[in-house]
């Protein structure tokens, strides 16, 4: 019990004057604590650090709440407001705060809140894409398994672009390709197409590099747009030569190179593919082309064969008339000197309008030379030349019989190409060169000639009636079947019955002439004019005797039968 | 407390020990007399358990006041952050307090819903209101509150016990439900403020001295010492 001494103590007046009443000694005397060192004003810490803490909870929920988008949708499979997350890179960026229908009812409008603090705004911009993540399976593989337990979650793929947008289309697949796998696009056009589809491979050398990220019609109508995608490191071998063509499935080409059978891997078999490849380089220049610019557009080719033509960087037109028909002939169709491929048919009509000047119109077919696509044994080939160079080059070839001839490249087929080459004894002809294109000269194929002759001879041979002349001709034998048998009856009848009558009829005939002779040996000169008339009697009578045996050769059975009754 | 102290019933109730010269321990209830430099000092050391003896808590209007500001500024976002973070394989779920007693609502258990609608909402926000009533009151120097102010003061006391039910709850979830990856279960921000709530809301309630409520205001004249020392000093 110390009692430190205050040097306040009588100074501090004590307010209700305790000492008076109070019975000291029964109450104790507490023990003197130090004095406390506090201020009030820390106390207001508290409230102050509790309304900072506050603010700073507010804010950082008001700051996380982030900008809100909406995503419109074809259907709301699977989301769900307050629990359908938005997730980029599998990152939960945002949350789906409300679904409801457009106003027109035809869409599904998605309202969701992003978060906040993760600069999510920049990547809200116009080519940002929005899919729903449900389980799929393809063709390509399985994904999304995860969703099957955890429910759709709404997938995001950032743009690059720079203007930010808060109200997107929502697709209805997950893209291929997301914008953060590194590569480059590129636009391919084809005619068809094809068994292509979105997600498609695309292979180089048969390896997978990329994928088909989406297709258009072109506004013409005739063509689409594809929008490809090769993934890096593979992209740089994209190159301004590089052609592409389908790989899809299997291509059965028979043209007049025959039959071709053609695939790549079995996946693209199945679900279509796109292969590319550099052209071989005519000159072998060495180091690799360079790289072709994002968006390049390339023309995608229907088979491989299409697509590795050599460049067609020089090229000639040529025009050809044919009087024959060109059946079987294609645009595309090779052009062949010597069995080597140096063009291709470009175009095939009728050349001019007919009429008068012109009343049997020739076919006229536009042929492309490529000189340079004729391998040459001076390695370095024909150099690039000029229409004087070739005309050079061709107009003697033309006085030696150089001549455009239509051939069958497959009997089997019927296709047509055109062949270049000398023909012998061809009459003589040259080469307008003023015209455009040059008319080369043709010449009958051998296919032509061939042909005209063996349509001559189909065309008598349709011209025979068969069909008649089998009748005819069974009718006929049936006749003579019956002829010969009659014949050989009267032959019989003629040994059995009517000879030996004959014969003796013959005898009597005779004794007659032999007893007329000494009759007229008698009577000759006493009845000289009867005799005359007797003779004339007696010739009748041979006559008629000459009419019966003609006539009992053709009737026999008159001996027998009587003479029939004769219709006359 | 060796002597009793027969107070007449009649006596005026603003009696007070402080009026009468005497301090009280509040740890232990006993009764001292403070020598000249503790009544200076306003503290002393209580002779018997040697706690802090001080006539009156100091500040304590002020103290109060400030916790309870502390506690009023916390209880917004308390309520409206998140006090969870589910994540299972349904997908992460954050939920509020209202969002859970929404959900045992919806999902039919009414009584766990009233239950925590009680102890998370009502409880708290019953306690920032009586304890701003009652400093407001006190500060006024209302008198015809006096009765209610302790009326006040003792519905303050019985409900204080509750408020920590749904810290408790999150505390036991969280600690329970860690299954790895399959569930999870975090507490949020919420979780935390509406703790510093509780906490705040406590120290509020200790930060007040229940003695200011029988308290004359300091500008009456009390008669009070007189009429008291008969009685203290009558039986010794």
């Amino acid at each position: 019990m110390t009692s430190p001494d205050d040097p306040r103590d009588g100074a501090t007046p004590a307010p209700p004057a305790p000492a008076t009443p109070v019975p000291a000694p029964a109450l104790p005397r507490p023990v003197i604590a130090r004095r406390a060192h506090y201020s009030l004003w820390l106390v207001w810490l508290v409230p102050l650090v509790a309304v900072v803490i506050g603010v700073y909870l507010g804010a950082r929920s008001i700051l996380n709440r982030g900008p809100t988008v909406t995503i419109y949708f074809h259907n709301a499979e699977g989301i769900e407001a307050n629990k359908t997350h938005i997730k980029y890179k599998d990152v939960d960026v945002g949350i789906v705060r409300r679904v409801t229908l457009t106003k027109d009812h035809r869409e599904v409008e998605v309202t969701a809140e992003m978060r906040g603090n993760s600069g999510i705004e920049n990547l809200l911009v116009t080519d940002t894409r929005f899919w729903v993540v449900r389980p799929r399976v393809g063709a390509a593989g399985v994904s999304g398994l995860g969703t099957l337990l955890s429910g759709a979650y709404i997938g995001m793929d950032a743009g690059r672009n720079t203007s930010e947008k808060r109200e997107f289309e929502g697709l209805d697949v997950q893209p291929a390709i997301t914008a953060d796998v590194p590569g480059r696009e590129f636009t391919l056009v084809a005619d068809d197409l094809g068994s292509l589809d979105i997600g498609s491979p695309i292979y180089l050398r048969r390896v997978p590099v990329g994928q088909v990220l989406a297709y258009t019609m072109m506004p013409d109508g005739r063509h689409i747009r594809f929008t490809i995608f090769i993934t890096a490191p593979y992209d740089r071998f994209v190159s301004a030569h590089s052609r592409f063509w389908h790989a899809s499935g299997v291509d059965v080409d028979l043209g007049a190179q025959g039959l071709r059978v053609q695939t790549q891997s079995m996946v693209s078999v199945l679900a279509g593919g796109v292969a590319f490849q550099d052209l071989p380089d005519p000159d072998n220049a060495p180091g690799t082309p360079p790289e072709a610019p994002e968006r390049t557009q390339f023309t995608l080719y229907a088979q491989q064969s299409d697509a590795l033509k050599l460049p067609d960087s020089q090229g000639f037109d040529y025009r050809l008339l044919f009087a024959s028909s060109v059946r079987g002939l294609a645009v595309g169709a090779p052009v062949e000197y010597r069995g080597l491929p140096i063009g291709e048919v470009t175009r095939i009509a009728v050349d001019g309008s007919g009429g008068e000047a012109n009343p049997e119109p020739k076919i006229a077919v536009d042929v492309r030379v490529y000189p340079r696509r004729l391998p040459t044994t001076n390695k370095s080939g024909p150099e690039d030349m000029t229409q004087d160079d070739q005309r050079k080059r061709v107009d003697p070839m033309i006085r030696r019989g150089f001549r455009a001839q239509l051939k069958s490249g497959s009997l089997l087929t019927g296709q047509l190409y055109v062949s270049l080459d000398f023909v012998r004894n061809a009459p003589a002809a040259h080469i307008d060169w003023t015209a455009t294109p040059p008319v080369l000269p043709t010449a009958p194929g051998s296919l032509d000639s061939l042909q005209d002759s063996l349509a001559s001879v189909a065309k008598k041979l349709d011209a025979i009636p068969y069909d008649q002349l089998a009748s005819d001709l069974h009718r006929s034998l049936a006749d003579l079947d019956v002829t010969l048998k009659h014949a050989d009856d009267l032959v019989q009848h003629l040994d059995t019955g009517v000879v030996p009558e004959a014969k003796s009829t013959l005898a009597e005939a005779r004794k007659a002439v032999d007893d007329l002779r000494k009759t007229l040996g008698t009577v000759d000169q006493t009845v000289g004019p009867q005799a005359t008339s007797a003779l004339n009697e007696v010739s009748r009578a041979a006559a008629s005797l000459k009419g019966l045996a003609d006539y009992l050769e053709r009737h026999p059975e008159s001996l027998l039968k009587g003479k029939p009754e004769d219709p006359k | 407390m060796a002597r009793h102290n027969p107070v007449p019933p009649t006596a005026e109730p603003a009696c007070s020990a402080l009026a009468a010269g005497l301090w009280r321990c509040q740890g232990c209830a006993a009764v001292c007399v403070p020598p000249p430099e503790a009544l200076e000092r306003q503290r002393a050391r209580c002779p018997r358990c040697d706690a802090l003896v001080r006539p009156r808590k100091p500040d304590a209007i002020a103290r109060s006041w400030a916790f309870l500001l502390a506690a009023t500024a916390l209880y917004l976002p308390a309520n409206l952050l998140p006090v969870t973070d589910t994540s299972a394989i349904g997908g992460r779920q954050t939920d509020t307090i209202f969002s859970g007693i929404v959900y045992f609502w919806k999902d039919g258990s009414y009584g766990l819903a009233v239950l925590v609608f009680v102890a998370s909402i009502a409880v708290p926000m019953a306690k920032l209101l009586l304890m701003s009533l009652l400093l407001i009151s006190l500060q006024r120097h209302d008198r015809r509150w006096a009765k209610r102010r302790l009326a006040v003061y003792r519905a303050l006391e019985l409900i204080g016990r509750w408020s920590m039910l749904d810290i408790f709850a999150i505390t036991m979830l969280a600690a329970l439900v860690q299954v790895e990856s399959l569930a999870e279960l975090q507490p949020g921000p919420g979780a935390m403020a509406f703790g510093a709530v509780v906490v705040l809301t406590m120290l509020a309630t200790h930060s007040f001295d229940p003695r200011l409520l029988f308290d004359k205001p300091e500008g009456e004249a009390v008669p009070m010492p007189q009429p008291f020392t008969d009685p203290a000093g009558d039986p010794s």
